[in-house]
C-alpha cells in the first residue's frame, strides 16, 4: 500500500449526458439531496458518502467503482 | 404565480417611482420644519399647509411596502435558485417597511418634544438615516423588478424536491440580520444615553431580527411540507456542522475580547446592558457567513 495522497472523482457529468441530457436538479431529486451537492459532488469538491454513492451508481444502473473512482494527485 | 410576479412587478415599479417623489415631498417637509423646532419656533403654518399631503405619502409608502414584501416572498417561492439581490430586497423591504412606522413615531415624538420645550436634536439624525434607507430599498427594488422581467421570460421551471435555494437566502440574510443588529447597537453605544439604550433595545432587536426570522418560518413551513427525509442532505449537515465549531470558537474569543477590554476601560462598560443583543447577533452573523462560505467551498 503505498502513502501517494488519492482523490475520489467521478464520472457524473459524463453519465448524466449518455443518459438523456439529464440536469443535476433531475439527478438531485431522485437521489434526494439537493443540486447544491450534486454540484459539488460532480466537481469533485464534496465526496458523497457510501449511501449517496450507491444511489446515483444505481440511477445510472452503473456499478460504484463505474462512476466513483480514486485517482492520484498531481 | 409567474403571472402574479408579473402584474406586481408592473404595479411596484410605477409605484416605485411614485415613492422616490414621496420621499423627496417629506425630505423637503422636513428640512422645512427641522430649523424651526430646533429654533423653537412657531411650527403652525408649515403644518397647515404641508401635514396633510405628508400623512397621505405615508399611507402610501406603507402600503406599497407591504405589496414589496408579498412581491418579493412571491419571487423567493417561484424562482428556486439562489439570489443576493432577492435576499436583500426582501430584508430591506421589511426592513424599510417598519422604518416608515418609525418615522412616524418619530416624528410625533419630536412634536411632543417641541411642544413640551424639549432638544430634538437627537432625533433628527435618525430621521434622515430612515430616509436614506428608504432610498436604497427603492434603488434596490426598481434593479430586482428589471432585473425579474428579463429573467421570468427565459425561466424554467423545474420540479425542486429538495430545497436549497430557501436555505442559501436564508444564510444571507442572516448575514444582514447579524450586521444590521451590530451596526444598531454600535449607533447607540456611539450616540445614545443609556436610558435611551434600554428603552429601544427591543425593538432594535425586533427590527433587525424579524426578516431572518420569516425566512427561517417559511424554510420550516417547506420542511415540514416536503415529508422527505431528513431536513438537510448530507453536505448541509457538513456544512452547518463545520459552521457551528466556527461560531462556537469564534464568537468564544470575540467575546473574550470584549469582556476584558470591557474590564479595563470603565467607560465602555456597554456589557451590562447590551451584552446578550451583540451576542446574539455576533452569532447570527458568523452563523450565517460560515454557512454560506463552507455551502460555496468544497468539503468533505
Amino acid at each position: 500500500m503505498d502513502n501517494k495522497s488519492q482523490t475520489l472523482k467521478n464520472n457524473i457529468r459524463k453519465l448524466r449526458f449518455e443518459y438523456g441530457e439529464i440536469s443535476q436538479q433531475e439527478l438531485a431529486n431522485a437521489v434526494g439531496v439537493t443540486r447544491l451537492t450534486i454540484h459539488s459532488v460532480e466537481n469533485n469538491k464534496f465526496n458523497p458518502s457510501v449511501v449517496l454513492a450507491i444511489k446515483i451508481s444505481d440511477y445510472f444502473n452503473k456499478k460504484v467503482e463505474e462512476v466513483f473512482y480514486l485517482s492520484d494527485d498531481d | 404565480m409567474k403571472k402574479t410576479i408579473n402584474i406586481i412587478g408592473k404595479i411596484s415599479i410605477f409605484l416605485a417611482f411614485s415613492s422616490i417623489g414621496g420621499l423627496i415631498y417629506n425630505m423637503f417637509f422636513y428640512e422645512r420644519l427641522r430649523p424651526l423646532i430646533l429654533g423653537f419656533k412657531d411650527i403652525t403654518a408649515v403644518l397647515e399647509s404641508m401635514q396633510i399631503p405628508v400623512a397621505l405619502i405615508f399611507i402610501f409608502l406603507f402600503l406599497f411596502h407591504a405589496l414589496t414584501v408579498i412581491y418579493v416572498f412571491l419571487q423567493i417561492v417561484y424562482f428556486k435558485r439562489e439570489d443576493f439581490l432577492r435576499a436583500l430586497a426582501f430584508f430591506l423591504s421589511i426592513i424599510s417597511m417598519l422604518m416608515v412606522l418609525g418615522d412616524f413615531a418619530l416624528l410625533n415624538d419630536i412634536g411632543k418634544e417641541h411642544a413640551a420645550g424639549l432638544d430634538t436634536s437627537g432625533e433628527w439624525p435618525m430621521l434622515y438615516a430612515s430616509q436614506i434607507l428608504h432610498f436604497v430599498f427603492l434603488i434596490v427594488i426598481i434593479i430586482l423588478i428589471f432585473m425579474t422581467f428579463k429573467k421570468i421570460r427565459r425561466d424554467r421551471q423545474e420540479v425542486v424536491l429538495k430545497d436549497e435555494a430557501v436555505f442559501i437566502n436564508a444564510q444571507y440574510i442572516g448575514i444582514l440580520s447579524g450586521l444590521l443588529g451590530i451596526a444598531f447597537f454600535g449607533f447607540l453605544l456611539l450616540t445614545a444615553e443609556l436610558w435611551a439604550v434600554k428603552k429601544g433595545i427591543f425593538m432594535v432587536s425586533l427590527i433587525s431580527i424579524l426578516p431572518y426570522l420569516l425566512i427561517v418560518a417559511y424554510w420550516l413551513i417547506i420542511k415540514v411540507r416536503e415529508k422527505r427525509g431528513p431536513w438537510y442532505d448530507e453536505k448541509q449537515y457538513i456544512d452547518i456542522s463545520r459552521a457551528s465549531l466556527f461560531t462556537m470558537v469564534t464568537s468564544l474569543v470575540i467575546m473574550t475580547v470584549v469582556y476584558v477590554v470591557q474590564y479595563f476601560i470603565q467607560s465602555l462598560r456597554f456589557l451590562e446592558i447590551m451584552w446578550f443583543p451583540f451576542f446574539f447577533f455576533l452569532v447570527l452573523l458568523l452563523f450565517s457567513a460560515s454557512t454560506l462560505f463552507f455551502s460555496k467551498r468544497p468539503s468533505g
